[in-house]
């Protein structure tokens, strides 16, 4: 009998941002030519975006032919509460998929040998199939270390705690970790009646309950807290660090970048501040003045990318930016011509794998999101 | 290490944070506090939680024109660069060793 292929089930939670982290991992683990088949099983809430398929389709195209994907039934948004927050979304059509898992797990056991399933933290209810299986599990965590092992203490926390985090008044003290003041913790806990925290502190039991998590960090950047993980006594799951993985690329590219990229060629070396708040948030109208006078006060190089009422990446809209000012009449008047060759404003996507790398950038200012430019597409 | 900032460490470019959301500030947590590579804007008190735009400047001052603060991250960022290599040996290892488990492990025939 014909031997068959080794299979590994990748379980994204919906959603492009998720998306990313778990893509990069497969390229990393196929550019190993480890002869197993990856099949990414996808949750998907509504149709899925231009961003998704475009990512998606890089997989395919970059000769890894040991990749497929195939999307989950999608859920309806009208079908969950109005008032739920995006995590929560994300964890519901999780686990509105599970019987369409089940049954794609299923079919997929017919031909290959599948040997694991790698979900998303937000996809961990998945696991459960996985066990009935009788599969190997694991979380693929893209996150730090140190929110990490702030997951694997919150079941306990919640055990232990009457009030809300945020009033709790000394820090939190975990092995290997700095202290986390209660006010620091995800939002997704930060309301201990709300449903999204009880899915949440449900993620958190089910990470315990994994054959391993797969960690985007690398021992010597959070030794402390990575080894902390891993001892004995600390009674976890095995962790894997496997970072670092960054993306090599960006899966968009539109013509107007190259004007963006032109004018960073002309500025001297680390010179730049790359200034990108995301589409997922931004600055209240006081806020953005300050930021912009003080860039200006500054008298440093910037390169920054406001936020865009259209949340899809859209070369013309970029380029009617650059030529038209007028809708970025939210800046201190006069503020774009006074810094005029110090500094470039521009609205929309922008190309950020490539600016970080290049040589004329010598700071970041970031808001810390998990993709600068490209929240929640 | 979310992607982004790890993007930025790994290119050797200093951050400065400045946290929206509650889920971003253990993030800016981590990078301050933690990994040292990071400076963060102070927001005065009683201010409607604004930045004022003299710390702004100081801070980016700090980073691009390096006080000693900037240098201090600059350094930092050194010592991770010359570790980069190691960490993608080990990186590589630990792939390896899971792929062995994934390989090693007997169907379950139904």
């Amino acid at each position: 009998m014909e031997e068959k292929t080794t299979c590994v089930a990748i379980v994204p939670s919906p959603g492009y941002t998720h998306l990313v982290p778990l893509v990069e991992f497969t390229k990393r683990l196929a550019s190993l030519h480890i002869g197993i088949h990856f099949k990414f099983i996808i949750p998907t809430l509504g149709p899925p975006t231009d961003s998704t398929i475009t990512i998606l389709n890089s997989l395919q195209n970059s000769n890894l032919s040991t990749t497929t994907f195939t999307f989950l039934p999608q859920i309806s948004i009208a079908d969950l509460p109005q008032d739920a927050s995006t995590a929560a979304l994300m964890q519901l059509t999780v686990s509105h998929s599970l019987t369409s898992f089940k049954k794609t797990l299923t079919l997929e056991r017919c031909s290959k040998k599948v040997v694991a399933v790698v979900a998303d933290y937000f996809a961990a209810e998945t696991l459960s199939v996985a066990k009935e299986f009788n599969i190997l599990s694991y979380i693929y965590y893209p996150g730090n270390a140190l929110s990490l092992s702030l997951f694997f203490h919150l079941p306990y926390l919640d055990k232990t705690t009457s009030c809300e985090f945020k009033d709790l008044k000394e820090a939190i003290k975990m092995p290997g970790c700095i202290p986390i003041h209660g006010c620091d913790f995800p939002s997704t806990v930060q309301n201990r009646s709300s449903i999204v925290y009880k899915s949440f502190i449900y993620v958190c039991k089910m990470l315990h309950f994994a054959d391993g998590i797969i960690l985007n960090a690398f021992t010597n950047l959070e030794a402390d807290t990575i080894k902390a993980m891993q001892k004995k006594e600390a009674k976890l799951p095995p962790i894997y660090p496997i970072g670092p993985i960054i993306q090599t690329d960006s899966t968009i590219k539109v013509k107007e970048s190259e004007f963006l990229m032109g004018w960073l060629d002309n500025q001297p070396c680390k010179s730049v501040l790359y200034v990108s708040f995301g589409s997922g948030g931004t600055l209240n109208q006081e806020q953005i003045f300050e930021l912009a006078l003080g860039l200006e006060l500054s008298g440093v190089k910037f390169l920054w990318v406001v936020r865009a009422p259209n949340k899809s990446p859209n070369g013309a809209y970029l380029k009617e930016m650059m030529k038209n000012n007028e809708n970025l009449n939210f800046l201190p008047r006069g503020f774009l011509e006074r810094t005029k060759g110090n500094g470039l404003v521009v609205s929309s996507w922008a190309p950020q794998i490539e600016i970080l790398s290049h040589e004329s950038i010598g700071g970041f200012l970031t808001h810390c999101g998990w993709n600068s430019t490209r929240e929640y597409c | 290490m979310v992607g982004i900032q790890l993007e930025s460490i790994v290119n050797g470019i200093p951050l400065i944070v400045w946290p929206l959301f509650a889920e971003q500030r253990i993030n800016a947590l981590m990078l301050c506090e933690g990994l040292k590579v990071a400076l963060r804007p102070k927001v005065v008190e009683g201010n409607n939680g604004i930045v004022k735009r003299e710390e702004i400047a100081q801070v980016v001052k700090s980073v691009i024109i390096q006080d000693k603060r900037g240098k201090e991250i600059r350094k930092r960022l050194e010592e991770i660069r010359i570790g980069l290599m190691d960490a993608m040996k080990e990186s590589t290892r630990t792939i390896t060793q899971l792929v062995l488990k994934w390989k090693n492990s007997g169907e379950v025939t139904f």
